[in-house]
């Protein structure tokens, strides 16, 4: 080997320059004809949105592709639609029911049948949501949404019973239906699968303002299972109610740490008393559920103020910061800062001693005082 | 010249296999992202937009010395479009005035917070909340010398299930956690982690269409450009699909958070963060049995300022490929490996290969090449020949992930388009040749135990200004 055979080299080189040529002119010739069927559609929308009938009659997958598009203008969107359905509407039936066997031409095809509201796209769908073909299901359940009528709402609950597809995607198109649907909900808290019975709960939540629905959601915060009962109490907090209050404030004590931080939640919500209970949960053993109370706390510091001074002395650590920093977010400990006229008040003293040294140099900071004789007294207790 | 032969030979061998391997890549990804299209198509991006059900999610952006770009950065991400978000900005300990300027721009108020110290980090020396929008926290730290530290810290106040760790010089686009989280939200049960595709830009702060355009930027951006755009689409999107990716990049890092709990944060311990915990995370999961997904999408989720001179530039690729050499030998135990499946089997061998063992076989190359040439072995127009050989190789795969690109966003100027195409066939004998220097750099840092981390320089040029912004 004197020197790399050409004979080898010169033909590899032939190939590659040619895949390297080809690729290249796909890049720039599908750019021009994307641009070009672009300029198309831009002349036909304005064409339709003057109100004439556009003359030439458009490729397929052109009238496909903006039937498909949202951003198509809704006039346009229905006259292609409609053009579609004249000249290929058995033909999309066929794909829409999968016999050609080309997953995103049955897409295109549900997507067309979808947009014309016609009587076959709710049946298809749910056939379609029956394939097992993952991709294909992620397409079809927008599509039931889109509808949000009551039947193709019925075909994403069953969605959510068997699981055909991700519940909190099918949940969010439920939850979008633009009819109420609580009849069809109601069934789910029943249901033996406690995934199922939560997003039931869930979204009932939306119509906890209906005596009944309330009724279903007080009998769901008792669920043996807990993300049940943290649902539960999250959708009553959407309806001032007494049995709301009351099973909020129950859950304040349930064995789960995040049923026990959407209860305090939920009392912050629901603007109701239980001031010491959700007060003792700045000693809890969560870091959630201290956040979730002190969030509530915040939202009620006239109410928090007496129990808060309280649990600076807390002999809980997490007790006595949390306090401290409750303090300081309602703006307690400024007031008081900002009312000393040279000596800092006893009361700030024990706020900044529950707090921290960063408790501490940050209010030095907002009321422009000594950091250093507030981080001093943030290290001795009065 | 036996010797010769064989070292020949085996270069020659050695091109072959990362060719091969790399178109394969491209032809998986074009299935991938061709798929990714179809399915971004069909969603339901509305409903997502607007649902109680969507997942919130924690946005941590660690900044040392970043005044030039700070408030644009926060102010993309407080624009993010998402339903409900936190924005953590972690200030490294800078020595510049990007806290003042964050403080002024935002209204920032300190205000004490007791974080959750899951992971350790360097203290933290006030935390600021801010009077414009509720949902930005800042926290001023004291500078941990690297970007782990700071994401740490981060992780420690984010209260949402969904932790995206971003870059604190990088312009995200409105879309970015929309687009990421609509397959996590399909799986959120088996979906860890996800990455997505990061654009290098002369001006990351104006949009694409307010530039002049590629074709009027320097050489040097333009083939940070294009490698970019190869690493992203062909190789990360196929890893993708086979489940075995090898770095969710630093700049757009979307994880769970009890998953960085699980594998105790990102690690100091390394000269860059980002490859190091994706492996972590895959010898978690992998070593338990646990099915899991680490994904990348092809959707441009931002826009990232790339070194703008030869010194930083090379500078930058030195630490990524001693960070590669630090985490091949700390995980060297995975290589191989059939108990880490394909990660352990396919695409960690592949980096070793390609990535790890490139510097060492491209120097080898190279003296064997001059060796020969000297000795009459190989003549300069056959060796002329093998180089525009290598050169149409890398040009073709460098095409196609442009041809993805464009399919999936259509955002090129036409004429930006054509530049692109003409320039790929350079990249070997214009580019490659800087890569090889910072390459071997890296490689010689490594073998010194060097793993100080340094950000590069920040491109000489003043801070846009609002009316630029706008």
């Amino acid at each position: 080997m004197n020197h790399l055979d050409a004979r080898y080299l010169l033909p590899l080189l032939g190939v590659l320059a040619a895949v390297w040529l080809a690729l290249a002119l796909s890049v720039l010739l599908t750019r021009v004809g994307q641009n070009t069927a672009a300029a198309l559609l831009r002349r036909l929308h304005a064409i339709v949105l003057r109100g004439e009938e556009p003359s030439v009659r458009l490729p397929r997958r052109l009238l496909e592709r903006a039937v498909a598009d949202p951003s198509t203008p809704a006039p346009v969107a229905k006259l292609f639609t409609a053009r579609l359905l004249e000249h290929h509407g058995a033909q999309l039936v066929r794909e829409a029911r999968g016999e050609t066997g080309r997953r995103w031409r049955r897409v295109r095809a549900l997507t067309v049948l979808t947009r014309a509201r016609s009587a076959n796209a709710v049946p298809l769908l749910a056939e379609a949501l029956e394939s097992g073909d993952e991709e294909l299901v992620a397409a079809v359940v927008p599509l039931l949404g889109e509808l949000g009528e009551l039947d193709s709402s019925a075909v994403l609950v069953r969605a959510l019973r068997t699981n055909a597809f991700a519940r909190s995607r099918v949940a969010a198109q439920l939850d979008e239906s633009s009819r109420p649907i609580p009849q069809l909900l109601l069934p789910l808290l029943g249901d033996g699968d406690s995934q199922v019975r939560y997003w039931g709960v869930a979204l009932l939540a939306r119509y906890a303002g209906a005596e009944a629905i309330e009724r279903e959601l007080v009998r769901s915060a008792t669920d043996p299972d807990p993300s049940v009962r943290a649902a539960a109490v999250e959708g009553l907090a959407r309806r001032r109610t007494q049995a709301a209050g009351l099973t909020a404030a129950a859950l304040l004590e349930d064995p789960v740490w995040f049923v026990r931080a959407h209860a305090a939640r939920a009392l912050r919500d629901l603007n109701g008393g239980n001031g010491p209970a959700v007060a003792s949960l700045l000693a809890d053993r969560s870091w959630w559920v201290r956040a979730a109370a002190k969030e509530t706390l915040e939202a009620r510091p006239g109410l928090a103020l007496e129990l808060l001074l309280a649990y600076l002395d807390h002999e809980d650590e997490f007790a006595r910061n949390g306090a401290a920093e409750v303090l300081q977010n309602t703006g307690v400990l400024d007031a008081l800062l900002g009312d000393a006229s040279g000596s800092v008040p006893e009361t700030a003293q024990r706020i900044l001693a529950a707090g921290s040294r960063r408790l501490a140099g940050t209010a030095a900071a907002r009321n422009g005082l000594d950091r250093e004789h507030l981080e001093q007294l943030a290290a001795t207790r009065p | 010249m036996t010797v010769l032969r064989d070292f020949v030979l085996a270069c020659v061998a050695y091109l072959l296999t990362v060719y091969g391997v790399s178109f394969a890549l491209s032809a998986i990804a074009f299935f991938e992202n061709r798929s990714r299209i179809r399915e971004s198509a069909a969603e339901g991006w509305e409903t997502i937009e607007r649902s109680r059900f969507t997942i919130p999610v924690s946005v941590i952006a660690p900044m040392h010395n970043e005044e030039v770009l700070c408030v644009a950065v926060v102010e993309a991400l407080l624009a993010l479009e998402y339903p409900e978000l936190e924005v953590i900005i972690a200030n490294d300990g800078s020595t510049d005035s990007t806290l003042e300027r964050l403080r002024e721009a935002f209204d920032l108020q300190p205000f004490e917070r007791f974080e959750r110290r899951v992971l350790p980090t360097k203290a933290v020396h006030a935390v600021y909340r801010s009077r414009v929008d509720e949902r930005l926290t800042v926290i001023d730290k004291v500078a941990g010398g690297n970007k782990a530290d700071s994401l740490n810290a981060g992780i420690n106040f984010a209260r949402f299930r969904y932790v995206c760790c971003v870059d604190g010089d990088t312009i995200y686009e409105p879309r970015a956690l929309l687009s990421s989280m609509r397959l996590v939200l399909r799986d959120p049960a088996h979906v860890v982690g996800l990455t997505s595709q990061i654009v290098v830009a002369t001006h990351p702060e104006l949009p694409y269409r307010h530039t002049p355009g590629l074709a009027a930027s320097t050489l040097l951006h333009n083939f940070q450009h294009l490698e970019y755009l190869r690493s992203f689409l062909s190789a990360r999107l196929a890893w993708s699909r086979l489940n075995s990716i090898v770095c969710t990049s630093g700049a757009f890092m979307l994880y769970r958070r009890d998953v960085l709990e699980a594998v105790g944060g990102y690690s100091p311990d390394f000269s860059c963060e980002d490859i190091e915990l994706t492996f972590r995370v895959h010898e978690h999961f992998l070593r338990r049995g646990v099915p899991y997904r680490i994904l990348a999408m092809p959707e441009p989720v931002a826009r990232t300022e790339g070194p703008d001179r030869i010194r930083t530039l090379t500078s930058q690729r030195a630490r990524w490929q001693r960070v590669m050499l630090e985490t091949a030998w700390h995980y060297r135990h995975m290589a191989f490996n059939p108990r880490y499946g394909r990660f352990g089997m396919i695409s960690f061998p592949f980096m070793i290969l390609s990535e790890v063992l490139a510097p060492f076989i491209e120097l080898i190359a190279l003296a064997t090449l001059a060796a020969a040439a000297i000795v009459g072995a190989v003549h300069w127009a056959d060796y002329g020949l093998a180089v525009v050989l290598m050169s149409l190789a890398i040009a073709s795969v460098t095409v196609l992930a442009v041809r993805l690109e464009d399919a999936g966003t259509r955002s090129y100027r036409f004429v930006d388009l054509v530049w692109l195409t003409v320039l790929s066939p350079l990249e070997l004998v214009v580019y490659r040749p800087i890569l090889f220097w910072a390459h071997l750099r890296g490689a010689f840092g490594f073998f010194r135990g060097d793993t100080h981390w340094e950000r590069f320089d920040r491109n000489l040029r003043e801070a846009p200004s609002r009316l630029e912004l706008l």
